[in-house]
């Protein structure tokens, strides 16, 4: 989720483009009522692509109702119960109001000479209705009739103490015990039994301190601290309950993990982190499939799924535009029966609510009927969202594990390498690799065996005369003078004993600048092709969104850097080795590592992650192994102690990091001297000669 | 016909063979013809009370086609597991070996002794010493220290899931892989003649670098070479480490499963005798290749 901030300028601009079109287009044409081709939702609906951004889909919901003539007043929470009963907390006017939505009228009013300021409602499944009243510090609970039946206060246990109690937001599970979100309340979600008994705090948020202040805790003495304004854990902004009984939070002024599921011990059930758009999520709704609504105080709607993926985002940033869907205070939300989101504007005290289109119908269908194990049907459901959205990560990702499920592996690999799923992209392929290996398998063990009595009767025959040991020594003695695979072979031996080898490098006697070149040019092209060309599983990035520019650039400029620095520290240090040498030695080192890229590119294409740990193994080996012999290669031609050397190579750092600053302040001052230059030219133009 | 007797009596190979008998009967009763048997019996299907029956090649053809948790888990573990435990075991044993020879007599024994424990009596050592760190409640230490620093905000369930438990298995072992080998390391090492590095820094070695490299290492070849076998032996069997950990077998969704676990599973749990005899042939075949590449390695004409 990299493109947070940068996504919501886009949709900033986005929006004023679409103002401006719109003004734009009704100019041109004089005001004569065109045929809209736009829907009629008045922001985008976001979803994230296969890597993770945020990426246009069809509108998920359109505009519906907006109610202007409820004479709500800073209105602060809703409640759907399930009856499709919309309870409003109208907090400005002190009144709970009970809208039918089937009807689309008030059917009754709250109203309770104690209430001072209620902001937070939930209805429990009998009816009752609780209401959190911040400015009275009490929690209400009426009967269905609108009857109190009891009231409760601050908790008096020595436990609670002397913390606040401003009740804001309320749920109640099935039990009566009270989840109450309380105004300043730092130490987590204050949990009451049905007697008003003060259970604890249900969950927490922890503090995070960022690194001056982790410095600060570090350092700081008792007096000093003292003076650092304290770090509190965010607050919750929201509590819910779902029809299981689950109880779901949210947090302000954070992106991540803003919305939390928990178990029955106040854990976050999430694994995943989830991402929230708006910055400051305030309410939140779950609908009974598990499906997460919620709403940012900066106008943006969430969808998540139950396991947290965010399945839709729309909305748009606060504004004073009488535009239906856009908010100027988004403090609450709500789902009715049907799917419907149902909203509250806080500031001008509408209620509006918002349609799912049928592609969100669709989506959340085909998710319950997976859900519910019926993958068949589910794949007719996602096949149907494809047709609509043909990019669609959420339906690839369905469409693949119903085929998944299936036992159709190959299908589903197809889906879940379009939806970027590698994880059971993996899974599958192991299934595949499962079968074809078993068809191969035979063929194989009867090929080895024959090899081996092949190879073992061979050898028998030839123990006299040792022909084969000849056309080795004879092969081995023929690929010497070929140019570039001699090069190959003589870093072959460097790998086996590379103290004596290299002592040849230094005293001259084998390596050359050429042979070095080719193998760099050879580790060029096998690094280009391991960045580049690894099997779907492993090649994190795909090729079209790497910087290969920067990558070429990146490799021979340090590589270059490298060597140049190290021949002139290690001839202040009394190193023996020449410039030539300085440059041979880490291509000659670099066999192991080259061949392990090599290995890994290859095996990448028939390596799930059950095996991954070989390519591991198999690259630190290489980096260690390669790593080792230019270590070695240096202490050898600079005839260095291992001391020695290795101060060097620090030495050689700090000298690359000293020359690139000196690069970039150069290049600075020449771009100043540029326009310097330019400017004077442009005088002597201007008033000189013109 | 007497004299003929007399003569066999009296010939080299009887009497080698005589010398030889003690020492052949006893290996072959407990261990040459329990191998055999088992050799036999992974042809077979036997589950203990019936007669076992002839299959053929089917245990090793389903070992190989259809046993998906050999396939999936128990294969990749145990190479994981010997990749890293073997070479790591056995290059931290020969550290260790080597520290220890540098420093004086009796705080070396006192030393050794303790680095050895723990090949030793590991099991003891694990049900008091590792299952109480890596508990999973949050009186656990691993747990209480992480959530002291603010590292997690709920205990971890280090032996019951799949999450640590490879890590934490490795880790115990490498723990605990200081065993013979270390101990013929350890000789090995002292028996080096002195005389050697003295001789070598005449010639002009410079750093305990080199003097590891060109005198201890080329000097203890042969317990090199034994503590290499021992490394790769051991790495394949130690599979009831994580069965001593997590308590079961299998251990928590196959996360530490070896293949002298699915042995026992197979063995001991099923009572299918001729799969599991099948098993840990194809076990022997691995441990068998891997002491080659030891062989090559390590053996004296390099």
């Amino acid at each position: 989720m990299k493109g947070e901030k940068t996504m919501k300028k886009c949709r900033q601009t986005a929006l004023l483009l679409l103002t401006a079109a719109v003004v734009f287009t009704s100019s041109l044409f004089g005001g004569v009522p065109q045929k809209a081709m736009a829907s009629q939702a008045t922001s985008y609906t976001y979803t994230l692509d296969e890597n993770g951004y945020f990426v246009r889909t069809q509108d998920a919901y359109l505009t519906d109702k907006t109610i202007t003539d409820l004479g709500l007043s800073g209105p602060q929470d809703l409640f759907i119960d399930k009856d499709n009963m919309l309870f409003i907390a109208d907090t400005g006017n002190k009144r709970i109001v009970k809208y039918s939505i089937r009807t689309g009228e008030v059917i009754g009013e709250l109203q309770y000479e104690g209430f001072k300021t209620p902001r937070g409602i939930f209805v429990t499944e009998e009816g009752d209705i609780y209401v959190a009243d911040s400015g009275a510090k009490t929690v209400f609970r009426f009967s269905k009739d609108f009857e109190l039946k009891e009231s409760f206060g601050k908790p008096n246990t020595p436990l609670f103490s002397d913390t606040n109690f401003e009740p804001n937001k309320i749920a109640v599970d099935k039990s009566g015990n009270m989840y109450i979100i309380g105004e300043g309340v730092y130490s987590g979600v204050i949990q009451l039994a049905h007697t008003g008994e003060f259970l604890g705090y249900f969950t927490v948020n922890k503090t995070t301190l960022t690194f001056s202040q982790a410095l600060q805790q570090l350092l700081f003495t008792r007096e000093q601290l003292a003076n650092v304004t304290d770090v509190v854990p965010t607050t919750f902004s929201n509590v819910f309950l779902d029809d299981a009984g689950i109880v779901y939070t949210t947090t302000m002024g954070n992106w991540k993990n803003a919305v939390k599921k928990h178990n029955t011990s106040g854990g976050n059930m999430f694994k995943e982190t989830v991402y929230s758009v708006g910055e400051a999520v305030a309410d939140i709704y779950v609908d009974r499939q598990g499906i997460i609504y919620s709403c940012s105080a900066t106008g943006y709607i969430d969808v998540h799924s139950k396991h947290g993926e965010l399945i839709f985002s729309f909305g748009s940033s606060i504004s004073n535009m009488d535009v239906a869907g856009l908010y100027s205070s988004l403090p609450a939300i709500a789902v009715d029966m049907d799917g419907n989101i149902w909203t509250i504007d806080g500031d001008k005290g509408y209620v509006s609510s918002f349609r799912p289109t049928d592609y969100a119908k669709t989506v959340y269908g085909s998710m319950d009927l997976y859900e519910q194990g019926r993958y068949e049907e589910s794949l007719v459901q996602w096949n149907e969202v494809l047709k609509l959205n043909q990019m669609s990560v959420l339906a690839h990702n369905g469409v693949g594990k119903a085929y998944f499920h299936a036992g159709h592996y190959e299908e589903a690999m197809e889906h879940f390498e379009v939806a970027g799923n590698r994880t059971y992209y993996s899974e599958a392929f192991w299934e595949v690799r499962n079968v074809a290996i078993q068809k191969v398998l035979p063929y194989v063990f009867i090929a080895g065996v024959i090899l081996l009595i092949i190879a073992k009767v061979v050898s028998f025959l030839d123990r006299k005369k040792q022909r084969i040991k000849g056309l080795k020594q004879h092969v081995s003695n023929r690929v010497a003078e070929i140019p570039v695979l001699k090069d190959f072979q003589y870093a072959a031996k460097i790998c086996k004993s590379p103290m004596n080898r290299y002592y040849d490098i230094r005293r001259h006697r084998k390596g050359s600048v050429g042979g070095a070149t080719a193998i760099y040019i050879v580790f060029f092209i096998v690094y280009m092709l391991y960045q580049t060309s690894k099997g779907f599983i492993y090649q994190y990035v795909a090729i079209e969104d790497m910087d290969i520019g920067g990558i070429v650039a990146g490799f021979f400029v340090l590589l270059g850097l490298f060597i140049f620095c190290n021949w002139l520290v290690t001839s202040i240090q009394d190193g023996d080795g020449t410039l030539a040498q300085v440059y041979m030695i880490p291509a000659y080192g670099s066999l192991p590592l080259l061949v392990s890229m090599i290995a890994i590119t290859v095996c990448s294409y028939g390596m799930t992650y059950n095996e991954s740990f070989l390519l591991t193994i198999i690259l630190l080996v290489g980096i260690v192994w390669s790593v080792i012999l230019i270590f070695l290669g240096f202490m050898t031609v600079h005839d260095y102690s291992a001391k020695e050397n290795t101060m060097s190579i620090l030495l050689t750092v700090v000298f690359m990091i000293i020359a690139a600053v000196m690069v970039l302040i150069i290049a600075i001052m020449w771009e100043e001297l540029y326009e310097f230059l330019y400017t004077i030219g442009q005088e002597v133009l201007r008033n000189v000669l013109g | 016909m007497k004299k003929r007797k007399k003569s066999l009596i009296h010939t080299e190979g009887f009497k080698g063979a005589v010398l030889l008998a003690p020492y052949a009967i006893v290996f072959s009763m407990f261990i040459l013809i329990p191998v055999m048997i088992a050799m036999g019996l992974s042809f077979t299907y036997f589950d203990v009370i019936n007669k076992p029956s002839f299959t053929g090649l089917l245990n090793y053809i389903s070992l190989f086609t259809q046993d998906e948790v050999f396939l999936k888990f128990v294969l990749p573990n145990t190479f994981l597991y010997a990749l890293v435990v073997g070479p790591g075991g056995y290059a931290l044993s020969f550290l260790i070996a080597w520290m220890l020879t540098q420093i004086q007599a009796v705080p070396r024994t006192i030393l050794t002794l303790a680095i050895y424990t723990p090949s030793m009596a590991s099991q003891v050592f694990i049900g008091v010493v590792w299952k109480t760190i890596f508990s999973g409640d949050q009186k656990g230490y691993m747990n209480y220290i992480l959530m002291e620093l603010d590292i997690i905000d709920q205990p971890i369930q280090f032996l019951l899931t799949k999450d640590w438990f490879m890590e934490i298995m490795i880790f115990v072992s490498l723990w605990s892989a200081m065993g013979v080998g270390f101990l013929a390391m350890i000789s090995g090492i002292l028996n080096i003649n002195d005389e050697l590095y003295e001789a070598a820094y005449v010639d002009g070695m410079k750093n305990r670098f080199q003097e590891i490299f060109y005198i201890t290492i080329p000097s203890m070849k042969p317990q090199m070479l034994f503590g290499a076998v021992m490394a790769i032996v051991n790495a394949f069997n130690m599979g009831w480490i994580g069965v001593t950990l997590s308590g079961a077998n299998p251990t928590p969704e196959y996360s530490g499963q070896l293949i002298t676990n699915h042995i026992d599973d197979y063995g001991f749990i099923r009572y299918e005798m001729g799969y599991a005899a099948a098993v840990s042939v194809v076990l022997l075949i691995i441990v068998y290749l891997f002491n080659k590449v030891a062989h090559k390695l390590f053996s004296e004409d390099d």
